[in-house]
Order: structure tokens, then C-alpha cells, then sequence
């Protein structure tokens, strides 16, 4: 019984650490519909941030995950200005290609810059070790994963479906020309809205470093999880992208656990059979 | 005499090859109303896109209040008044009622909770989307959207194409008394040109891109042999 209370947390623990990696790219590649594969790229820029900025430069842990946000926001932002507007009208193709060149340019710059060994964060005393809750030891950090995402998951969904922003990117997504003639710059708007989904790629890479370590490969690593759970979970639907991230953090966590052999094919077994029943994804609209 | 609020001068407007408009000149008045006329094909919403600023013309000048806007982004354009009315009307579906208005909305005696006085049905369904209205409150609502960006001109394609005739009843009230109680300028397009010709005080009819009349709206509906010739009649209860 405690083992799998024990895995289910450890299971939704790692849903929320892709949550927090995906919630971004729901933004660019679900909402704005741009096939952005650099958002892991963009975490790993986050993930580099915080963990040298703790390491080396004696930062405290929260003002590190808050600059390595705003750094991969500058180098999202920086990204989206001078290569990937160009390609918001192009075929998802194209912008596969561009935005996976850029992943291998990561990958080939971060062994250059840091080097090709893993890379630990420490965390502060007080996300260090363990709580109990009744008969489970649950380790802190993990809970501060839970909290932190659901605080994230919240703010994301009132600024998408309640504020003017939200409703100016919905807009512009739906019909850009339209858009436009309402006297927005979709241009300015989809810059901030790209600038925002870097942000938190940067932020969920800083703070998945704990549980998922870090080396130049980490964009490679996670790329297909996060395709994942952006296309099951529903393109543009952030709820979705959600329970798609719980489901597979459970799943996977699950899998390795109970069947060892196969675990790590679990979750593509899965999606491949979601994705059959209902291609448009678990709360995505159909095509 | 004072300047036009709108001049277009030699305007050629095409796409890839084709030259869809050519050589169009006229001008309207602060407050003033121009009806577009002509058959399916005979480049008034063209016309339009140019104005707006979704067509860039091969050649020619636009000035609008003193600004040379050819070469304006639509946006730009928007916020130094033209408020467009697109055929099909174009409303966002992913959209609320209310957030259609929201986000187009500027300071200015338009004001959303004045639209919702014009138009009370669209009070009534404002936390409904764009895509859960009738054809009727989607042409309200195109009106509206455009109307919060507080215009000088405001451009209406086809505003009464597809609606019953009791809705576009409605709909073509509530234009006239917009035109008719405000300092905004107004250019329409309408298959409808009796209606279109009473609303405005001038008209031009295009023919292939070519304005084969341009003048006084009285004198355009005198003009029969020009109206068979160039719009045709329009049989009663046919679809536009």
C-alpha cells in the first residue's frame, strides 16, 4: 500500500515536472500554433541558468529559477524575432526543421560552453529531505513541484480565458488579417506571447533539473515527452496538455516500477492508442 | 476648402498577375457616405482590402487625414480610424460576445456598453461565442467590434448579404441611424443598391475594376440604364 501511494506521488511529482516544461510549449505549439521542438532547447537554457547560477555564483535558489525564466524568455524572444516569425505562415515542415536545428545548435553549444558531464542543482534546507503524511514519506521538493504547478496551471488558465491578452492571442490565432484591422499588432502580440512560452520553458527546465538532471542531451531527452503530452492532451487545450502530463507521469513512473522490462514503452503504447481513438487529442476540438 | 478626411488618387490594386482595380480616384467628405457598386467580381471588396490595408496597391496614393496610408499596416490604420466591416463578417469564434468587443476596444464616445444599447440581443448573449449567434447578431456584432475602435470611417462590405429580410431590415435601421446621427464617414458595399443608394450621398459603380459612374447618389438611381447595365436587378428573394 505505502509502495504505491509512493509511486502514484513519485507518478504525478513527474506529471507536474512536465507540466511545468509543457505549459509553455501548449502555448506555442497548441495555441499559436507554431511546431516549436526549440521549447526543449529553451528548458535546457532555463535548466543551465539556475544550476550556474547556484553553483557558481552562490544565487539563492528561487532568484535562480526567476533569472533562468527571464533568460530564456531574452533568448526565446531573440529566436522568435530574427528566425522563427519568418515561418509562422510556412508549413510545419519547414518549421520542424528550423526549430530542430536549433535544438542540435543547443545541444553542440551547451558541450562547448559547460561540457558534456551531468550537472546536480542543490536545493535550499527547506526543500531539502522529507515530510511525513500519515504513514508516506513524501519528499519536499517533490510537494513544492505540486504547488508550484498547480499555482502555474491556475494562472495560465485565467490568463488565456480571462484577460485581454488572452483573448487578443485567441483572436489572432483564430483569424490574424481580422486581428489586425481591430487595431492590434498580432506581430508585438505574438512576440510577447512567444516571449512567455520561452519563460516558462526556462522556468519548468530550472526546476526539473532536481529530478531529471542535466547534460547538453537534455533537449533530445525530453523533446518526444513534451510532443507527447502537447498532442494527447489537445492542441491549444492547456487543461488537456495537463492531464495528459498527470496521466504520463503516472504511467511512466508506474510502468518502470511494476514492469520493468517494458516500462519505458509504456507511454508511447499509450499514446499511440489515444491518438487512434481521438487524433484531435483528450480535450482538443475535432478537425 | 478643407481637406478630404479619405482621398484615393490613381489607385491600381492587383493580385499576382491580374490588375483588379485601375485608375480609381474619389473622395469623401468628414461625415460624408459613398456607396460602391457593381457585380460580383467588379472589385469592390478588393477596394476594401486596399483600404484596410490587406492589399498593398501596385500603384496609386491613399491619404487619410492628412497621412499617406498605402503603405500603413492595418493596425496602424485602425488606430487612426478606418474601422472595417468585412464580408462574411468575420467574428471569433473562440471568442465571447463581449471579448469580441474587448479587444478591438479604444477610448471614444463608442463604448461597448453603448453597442449593447444599440444592439440588445448582443447583451443578451455576451458571455456566448462568436460561433453560437445567428447571422443576424453576427452582423451586429461585426458592426459593433468595429464601431468600439471609435472610426472616422467606416467601412461596411455586404453588411446585409445572407440575413432574412426582417433581420436586414433591422440591420440596415441601424446603420442608417449610425450614418445618420454621427461625424463618421461611411463606404458601403451592397447588392442591395436601393438601400445602399438611399443611405449615401454619393455612389460609384465599378465595372471590372473601372469606375463607370461616380457621382451623386440621387442622380446614380436615376441613372436605370446605368443600374440594369452594370449592377442588374436584383429579383426579390433571391440570395445575393
Amino acid at each position: 500500500m505505502v509502495g504505491f501511494v509512493n509511486v502514484l506521488i513519485g507518478g504525478i511529482a513527474y506529471g507536474f515536472v512536465l507540466f511545468l516544461m509543457a505549459g509553455g510549449l501548449s502555448i506555442t505549439l497548441g495555441l499559436m500554433g507554431f511546431a516549436n521542438m526549440a521549447h526543449a532547447a529553451l528548458a535546457m537554457v532555463g535548466g543551465y541558468t539556475a544550476a550556474l547560477l547556484i553553483g557558481k555564483a552562490g544565487w539563492p535558489f528561487l532568484a535562480a529559477v526567476a533569472a533562468a525564466a527571464a533568460i530564456a524568455a531574452a533568448v526565446g524572444a531573440i529566436l522568435e524575432r530574427s528566425l522563427f516569425r519568418r515561418l509562422y505562415e510556412a508549413s510545419e515542415l519547414e518549421q520542424v526543421l528550423l526549430t530542430i536545428g536549433v535544438v542540435y545548435v543547443s545541444i553542440a553549444a551547451a558541450t562547448y560552453l559547460v561540457g558534456p558531464e551531468q550537472m546536480a542543482i542543490a536545493v535550499p534546507s527547506w526543500l531539502d529531505g522529507n515530510v511525513r503524511i500519515g504513514a508516506v514519506e513524501v519528499s519536499r521538493y517533490r510537494l513544492f513541484l505540486i504547488g508550484f504547478g498547480t499555482a502555474l496551471l491556475l494562472s495560465l488558465l485565467v490568463l488565456i480565458d480571462h484577460t485581454n491578452f488572452g483573448a487578443r492571442i485567441r483572436a489572432a490565432v483564430f483569424n490574424r488579417r481580422m486581428t489586425a484591422s481591430c487595431g492590434i499588432d498580432v506581430a508585438r502580440l505574438y512576440a510577447l506571447a512567444f516571449a512567455l512560452g520561452s519563460a516558462l520553458a526556462g522556468l519548468g527546465g530550472a526546476l526539473s533539473v532536481k529530478l531529471l538532471g542535466l547534460d547538453p542531451n537534455f533537449p533530445i531527452k525530453f523533446l518526444t515527452e513534451l510532443l507527447i503530452v502537447v498532442s494527447v492532451g489537445g492542441l491549444g487545450s492547456l487543461r488537456g496538455t495537463f492531464a495528459a502530463c498527470l496521466m504520463f507521469g503516472v504511467l511512466d513512473v508506474a510502468g518502470k516500477y511494476l514492469l520493468p522490462e517494458i516500462g519505458a514503452f509504456i507511454i508511447y503504447a499509450t499514446a499511440l492508442s489515444v491518438l487512434t481513438v481521438r487524433p484531435q487529442g483528450l480535450a482538443g476540438r475535432p478537425q | 476648402m478643407t481637406e478630404p478626411l479619405l482621398e484615393v488618387d490613381q489607385l491600381n490594386v492587383g493580385y499576382g498577375e491580374g490588375i483588379v482595380i485601375s485608375g480609381l480616384s474619389f473622395a469623401i467628405e468628414a461625415g460624408g457616405s459613398l456607396a460602391v457598386l457593381g457585380r460580383n467580381g467588379a472589385g469592390k471588396s478588393t477596394l476594401m482590402l486596399a483600404l484596410a490595408g490587406h492589399l498593398t496597391p501596385r500603384s496609386g496614393r491613399i491619404r487619410f487625414r492628412g497621412n499617406e496610408i498605402a503603405d500603413l499596416a492595418p493596425h496602424r490604420r485602425c488606430r487612426l480610424g478606418i474601422g472595417w466591416v468585412p464580408q462574411g463578417r468575420e467574428i471569433f469564434a473562440p471568442l465571447t460576445v463581449e471579448e469580441n468587443l474587448q479587444i478591438a476596444a479604444t477610448n471614444g464616445p463608442w463604448t461597448i456598453e453603448r453597442i449593447f444599447e444599440m444592439f440588445p440581443s448582443l447583451k443578451a448573449r455576451r458571455t456566448n461565442f462568436g460561433d453560437q449567434l445567428s447571422g443576424g447578431e453576427q452582423q451586429m456584432l461585426a458592426i459593433g467590434r468595429a464601431l468600439v475602435t471609435n472610426p472616422r470611417l467606416l467601412l461596411l462590405d455586404e453588411p446585409l448579404e445572407g440575413l432574412a429580410p426582417v433581420v436586414a431590415q433591422d440591420v440596415a435601421r441601424c446603420i442608417t441611424a449610425i450614418t445618420e446621427t454621427e461625424s463618421m464617414a461611411v463606404i458601403l458595399i451592397e447588392q442591395h443598391a436601393g438601400f445602399a443608394l438611399r443611405l449615401a450621398r454619393q455612389a460609384i459603380i465599378l465595372e471590372r475594376g473601372i469606375a463607370v459612374r461616380n457621382g451623386e447618389s440621387s442622380a446614380i438611381a436615376a441613372d436605370r440604364g446605368a443600374l440594369e447595365q452594370y449592377v442588374g436587378i436584383r429579383k426579390p428573394g433571391r440570395a445575393a
